[in-house]
């Protein structure tokens, strides 16, 4: 008995001390969650009874989205909803304010006749018209993020950032029963709309068509125009050219190796937009289109005769019920009202003739001869073995041979 | 003995408290003064919904948090300069790592609507120091960081 007490005791020892520290440790921890808990109502997370799926949500990440670290999307179905059933009795005093500015803007810009895309773009263009970008909206910490990123305080106040023209146009959207998201950018800095008219659905950006002289580059654009980066999963794909502003507008022409002095002629006006269509489908041709239009954008914006009005340009080429549709987008340094138009109503061969008779429609070289080039000719052969005659006049500046002759056919510079 | 030796401990901590309340002042002050700065804004912990702004820069539960203050730019320019002091220093990475997603927020959003702040933006730095974590974006962040 007394050799079996050492060990026991040892055990007994061993089972105290774990006790007490167990005790301690639990008497720590309580007394950690009553500290966390005083003055503040314990944290509710949701949860999901076990093998039922999440219902699909409404508004698929854009309620609640905190865009720039300081405007929140909120919801305005209350209001809107309001406005569709002329039952405002649930409405909080801010709400029946926000329907009464809102039912007023429609009011005074949509008519009864008007198809949902006439009253999308009477919305639109009041937008632009009325609504000024907040100038403070990049400012870190906001006192009032409400007044420049809710409907009540963007009519209010005439002024928004991203959220509040975006909050705003789906607002009146849905009170014109146009479905409407509000797309937050993947990056939480930016915010825009999608629009459904027919089946199909667009991107609006009012926030960015504020931006330039002629915003209606952003007005019903498919997914492949727009620069953004979105969660696409959450939102419907926008896949149509059907209610594009661009598209809708476009002028009609023959010859895609125009592009160039089209688009020339469209920075020598100052235009912003340039939208046409082709009567032309195969890949080759958009291929071809394309390869004008890149290097069309290049030479504009790096060239010194462009490089320092062109700020910005750019493009797009699609197939669009079996013709080619091209749009392009000049932003200039010098944006300012007035001298800028949109095509569609100019007298298109007039214009052409009057640049071409200036600038002639091939592209001379204006680069200086160098050295070599303006010394003693070497001999000169007609039996070439690749088919082209070597000429070595020397040059004058324009390209033109020093005895006045124009550059002959087959010539190599 | 007890009581007294309880005493003692309580005026130690509130003396702790107070020495490090004029520490992080006096940071700010040596911080603001490393650097050229424009026309700038200032909130701290004292101020009037000062949880929402701390929310701005940090996602960190606000009870964690001791002391602040967050000094920017008025017109929105890529020049802040902020700390928060942090009742657990354990807290200090996971408070270090949201400010660098407020860094890479703030570089997007100066992307798409203020290109020219980019460059100040991308050399903003975060650094941890004891229970304090700091954020400085301005175009001298090393002199600035040295009196963090």
């Amino acid at each position: 008995m007394k050799k079996l007490m050492k060990p026991l005791l040892a055990c007994a020892a061993v089972f105290t001390v774990l006790a007490v520290s167990a005790t301690l440790a639990l008497s720590v921890l309580t007394l950690r969650r009553v500290e966390a808990m005083n003055g503040k109502a314990p944290k509710v997370v949701a949860s999901e009874p076990a093998g039922e799926p999440a219902a699909p949500s409404e508004s698929p990440r854009e309620d609640g989205a905190v865009i720039a670290e300081s405007y929140t999307v909120r919801s305005t179905k209350a209001v809107s909803d309001a406005y569709l059933t002329g039952d405002s009795s649930a409405l909080s005093e801010e709400e029946k304010e926000t329907l009464s500015l809102a039912s007023e803007v429609l009011k005074g810009i949509v008519k009864d006749n008007m198809t949902p895309y006439d009253k999308e773009c009477a919305v639109f263009d009041w937008m632009l018209g009325n609504i000024e970008i907040d100038d403070g909206g990049l400012t870190l910490i906001q006192d009032d993020p409400d007044a420049v990123s809710a409907p009540n305080g963007v009519l209010k106040n005439k002024k928004a950032v991203c959220v509040g023209y975006a909050t705003t146009f789906r607002l009146m959207m849905q009170m014109l029963d146009i479905p409407c998201h509000v797309v937050p950018s993947s990056a939480l800095g930016h915010t825009w709309n999608l629009v459904q008219l027919g089946e199909n659905w667009y991107h609006v950006d009012v926030y960015s068509a504020e931006q330039e002289r002629d915003g209606h580059y952003y007005l019903n654009i498919p997914d492949e125009m727009m620069a953004q980066e979105w969660e696409r999963a959450a939102f419907p794909a926008a896949a149509s050219y059907e209610f594009c502003w661009l598209y809708k507008n476009a002028a009609e022409s023959e010859d895609i190796y125009t592009l160039p002095a089209q688009i020339k002629r469209q920075a020598d006006t100052h235009t912003n937009l340039l939208s046409l269509l082709f009567p032309v489908t195969s890949q080759d041709d958009k291929n071809t289109a394309e390869a004008l239009l890149a290097r069309v954008s290049e030479r504009l914006m790096y060239s010194d005769d462009y490089s320092g009005s062109v700020s910005l340009c750019t493009f797009n080429a699609a197939e669009v019920d079996g013709k080619l549709f091209v749009c392009v987008n000049i932003i200039y340094y010098d944006d300012s009202d007035g001298g800028g138009q949109s095509t569609g109503n100019l007298d298109e061969e007039r214009i052409n003739n009057a640049v071409v008779n200036v600038f002639g429609e091939e592209e001379i070289s204006t680069e200086p001869p160098t050295e070599a080039e303006t010394e003693a000719p070497t001999e000169v052969w007609s039996e070439p073995a690749t088919g082209y005659v070597m000429q070595t006049q020397p040059y004058t500046e324009g390209g033109y041979y020093a005895d006045g002759q124009a550059p002959m056919a087959g010539d190599v510079y | 003995m007890l009581c007294l030796a309880a005493l003692l401990c309580l005026l130690s901590g509130c003396a702790a408290d107070r020495q490090a309340e004029r520490s992080l002042s006096q940071t700010r002050e040596r911080m603001l003064a490393a650097a050229e700065l424009p026309e700038m804004r200032s909130v701290n912990a004292q101020s009037d919904d000062a949880q929402r702004k701390l929310s701005t820069i940090t996602d960190v539960d606000y009870d964690k948090v001791m002391d602040f203050f967050i000094d920017y730019a008025a017109d929105g320019a890529g020049y802040e300069i902020s700390v928060i002091e942090l009742k657990d220093k354990n807290d200090c990475s996971a408070v270090a790592e949201s400010l660098e997603t407020h860094k890479s927020r703030r570089i997007e959003q100066y992307r798409f609507y203020a290109p020219d702040q980019v460059p100040r933006a991308e050399k903003a730095r975060v650094s941890v120091k004891g229970r304090r974590v700091a954020f400085v974006m301005c175009d001298d962040v090393e002199a600035v960081m040295k009196e963090f």
